[in-house]
């Protein structure tokens, strides 16, 4: 946890994202394959509809399964087994999410279907399919189309403190990622792409072949829309998404995920996490995806207990977990395990109005209003007079508030009540 | 399942800055201390008491109307302490025990729990109280009669007063060290310049106050009061006068920069301060007031919600949607 300076000047905090050397890299350890693995589609997916498959079904490495009958819904599998268990499950803010447990084999069958698609198929067909892994990023932004120049970026920062994933994997696997993106090049024939990394990893980077975007290694610099500014010197305006803008957006992460995809048709099935544990030591660790987060927690030891919070990603914008059965996907950037003893509760105080969210605000909300709005649920008056769909969701005003209002919770709320609202309204009017 | 594992679920973010309202608080009584030692050293027992007998009933206050309200007991963050604190340094030592008894109940009550408690009383607390009690009791905050049976060596007249009725050849006698290390009668914490500097520099670093609203509030005082003092050098007083005098570094640090009722934009917190530091002097110079700090502040305190209205754009919000 870094603490506030005892003397700050109310200045904003300086959070420096980790930085690696090339000295200080650590080993990458292997961990085995999981008995049991499981692949999470997020999406509606098997409510309410028949899925074409079911329990006791043989699934192969790369099989695509879909999940609902007439072909929608796929998801393909990093994981040779038979199905032991389809379910549904809720998330944060109300999400439906599909889970398929697998009981694995230890000998990988691969599912010849990608392959065929990459020897005949167009790039539309396999970036499709390839979306379809759990937890793959859209990548239809990738595909050729008409419109405004087109942008590939691909970021080497990690998004959240802590994680260092992204900058490890540019570290290492600087070939890999650059005959990953040549691959993405010749296939999707952007106008421009621009790699986005932090001052330590430039020389990597400059092997890629990709113009250079250096980001100081502050928090929230991470984030892919102040990326996209410091990269195109311009920021997106907040109403358009980045695929709108004609930017693809990639982390180091999916282009490694990609490549062997791309260059020689097979199906990615592995991802590189970085692992916190309670005392802040991060190990890299390749795991399985699927491989749920208790298999990944017990191969490298760390010991959890009653109270502690495990979370999906970083301290700042990460996602906690109510048990371990959740799996490793494609977007899990770390794992965060934090001690019951470094807690710090939230309280209902009331804002004092200090301003310290206001200053600290990447977006430049009027947090201090808004929160007042949000606690009494005048969602379209947080939207019309604060601003609230500009915010770029960073954490930093929780992480900032003296009255330790959960304030990020209640934007998360607030967009998503909102967008019901909307929704409700469209659906009658 | 007694010893099953359960983990702690919230949302993001995991981590805090370790900031709270309670370190907020002491660190502003920490930083008055200073300057109402130095009160209590020169008046003694009577400032002592004005002091302590203000903090308690404004503590108690707090307590009571969170029993009454039925609201969870609020006394821990401190924030009633430095009502308390901050109401004591602006009255005279010889306060009488229920009039801090009543300004404690006016700042508490009227000052912040109508409006909901912390956080949303629009006006400062103290200021509110000091205001009630100086309207309502004349005699109580009128520093001439209330510490004429003080002689602690040096000019006892309340210099504001000086200034206004006699003009500036009264108050040639004052030299700025001597203002400075508190040679002249006021409230208990109000006199020493060099102590509320201290602690205003140390709220500033800490980043409890923002540097803006004191800054702009004494530019605003200084510009304000050299406009007077050149039209008419034997009527308005020099401004540093001004600055040293009356309540104005106590509201320059302690009571303006009050996080509620001022803003926290940096275009609103200039204008605010410097707002602020023009009406002081404008009341002092040619309204009935010596001291023109209190309704100045509250003016201003008025107009903070309108002033913070002026903000930057949101990050990516186009002309096109403005």
């Amino acid at each position: 946890m870094i603490q506030r300076p005892f003397f700050n000047l109310g200045r904003r905090p300086q959070l420096p994202y980790p930085v690696l050397s090339q000295d200080a890299l650590g080993a990458l350890k292997d961990l085995p394959p999981p008995d049991r693995a499981v692949l999470l589609y997020k999406g509606p997916g098997l409510a309410g509809a028949s899925p074409s498959i079911k329990r006791g079904d043989g699934v192969r490495t790369g099989q695509r399964l879909l999940l609902e009958s007439g072909g929608a819904a796929p998801l393909v599998a990093t994981v040779t087994g038979r199905v032991a268990d389809i379910s549904s499950q809720r998330g944060n803010l109300g999400k439906t999410y599909s889970s398929i447990g697998i009981d694995v084999t230890p000998r990988d069958e691969q599912d010849g279907e990608f392959f065929k698609i990459h020897k005949e198929g167009s790039p539309e067909q396999m970036l499709g399919y390839l979306e379809a892994l759990p937890g793959m990023p859209s990548l239809s932004p990738l595909l050729p189309k008409a419109g405004p120049v087109r942008i590939l970026i691909i970021s080497g920062m990690d998004r959240d403190l802590l994680i260092t994933s992204n900058q490890f994997l540019l570290k290492t696997e600087t070939d890999a990622l650059a005959e990953g993106i040549q691959r993405l090049k010749e296939m999707t024939q952007p106008d421009r792409i621009i790699m986005a990394v932090p001052p330590g990893s430039v020389s990597d980077a400059e092997k890629t072949g990709a113009e250079i975007s250096v980001v100081r290694p502050f928090y929230p610099n991470g984030n892919p829309r102040l990326i996209v500014k410091d990269a195109l010197k311009k920021a997106v305006p907040m109403n358009k998404s980045l695929e709108e803008a004609g930017i693809a957006f990639l982390g180091v992460d999916a282009v490694i995920a990609l490549q062997p995809a791309l260059v020689k048709g097979e199906i990615p099935i592995h991802r590189v996490v970085t692992v916190v544990n309670k005392d802040m030591g991060a190990i890299h660790a390749r795991a399985r995806v699927g491989t749920p987060v208790r298999k990944v927690l017990e191969a490298l030891n760390i010991e959890t207990g009653h109270g502690d919070r495990v979370v999906i990603g970083g301290p700042m914008t990460g996602r906690t977990l109510y048990a371990e059965d959740e799996p490793v996907l494609f977007d899990t950037e770390g794992i965060l395990v934090q001690d019951r003893s470094h807690i710090l509760p939230v309280s209902d105080t009331h804002c004092l109005n200090c301003g310290e969210c206001v200053r600290v605000c990447p977006a430049r909300i009027p947090v201090n209003i808004l929160i007042r709005f949000l606690e009494n649920r005048l969602y379209q008056d947080a939207v019309d007079v604060c601003d609230l769909s500009y915010c770029i969701e960073c954490g930093l005003c929780s992480y900032v508030c003296p009255a330790r209002i959960p304030i990020f919770h209640y934007i998360a709320l607030g967009k998503h009540e909102f967008a019901q609202q909307m929704a409700e309204e469209a659906a009658h009017a | 399942m007694p010893d099953q594992k359960l983990y702690l679920v919230s949302y993001a973010p995991y981590w805090h800055n370790g900031s709270s309202v309670r370190a907020r608080s002491y660190d502003y009584i920490l930083a008055a201390l200073p300057a109402v030692f130095m009160g209590i050293l020169q008046y003694g027992v009577p400032a002592f008491r004005v002091v302590a007998f203000s903090v308690s009933c404004a503590v108690l206050w707090e307590l009571l109307l969170n029993k009454a309200m039925k609201k969870p007991v609020t006394i821990v963050d401190g924030n009633a302490a430095v009502i308390g604190l901050l109401l004591a340094m602006m009255l005279p030592a010889t306060a009488p025990w229920w009039a801090v008894l009543i300004g404690a109940l006016a700042a508490i009550l009227v000052g912040k729990w109508v409006y909901g408690g912390l956080g949303c009383n629009p006006l400062n607390p103290p200021m509110v109280a000091f205001a009630m009690l100086m309207l309502s009791w004349k005699g109580v905050v009128d520093f001439n009669a209330a510490l004429v049976n003080f002689d602690l060596g040096f000019d006892m007249a309340y210099p504001p007063a000086s200034l206004k009725y006699f003009g500036a050849s009264a108050v040639e006698d004052f030299t700025v060290w001597g203002l400075l290390m508190g040679r002249q009668s006021g409230g208990i914490g109000t006199t020493f310049g060099l102590g509320l500097i201290a602690g205003g520099l140390y709220l500033i670093l800490r980043g409890h106050v923002r540097w803006e609203i004191p800054a702009s509030f004494i530019a605003g005082i200084l510009i304000t009061a050299s406009l007077f003092h050149v039209s008419d050098p034997a009527r308005y007083g020099a401004p540093i006068f001004h600055l040293l005098t009356g309540s104005t570094l106590l509201a320059a640090f302690f009571l303006i920069g009050e996080d509620s009722s001022s803003p926290v934009n940096r275009i609103p917190m200039f204008l605010y301060g410097a707002l602020g530091g023009f009406l002081t002097v404008l009341i002092r110079s040619i309204g009935i007031y010596p001291d023109g700090v209190v309704f100045a502040v509250l003016l201003i305190n008025i107009c903070n919600p309108l002033l913070d209205k002026i903000r930057p754009k949101a990050f990516g919000k186009g002309a096109q949607d403005a």
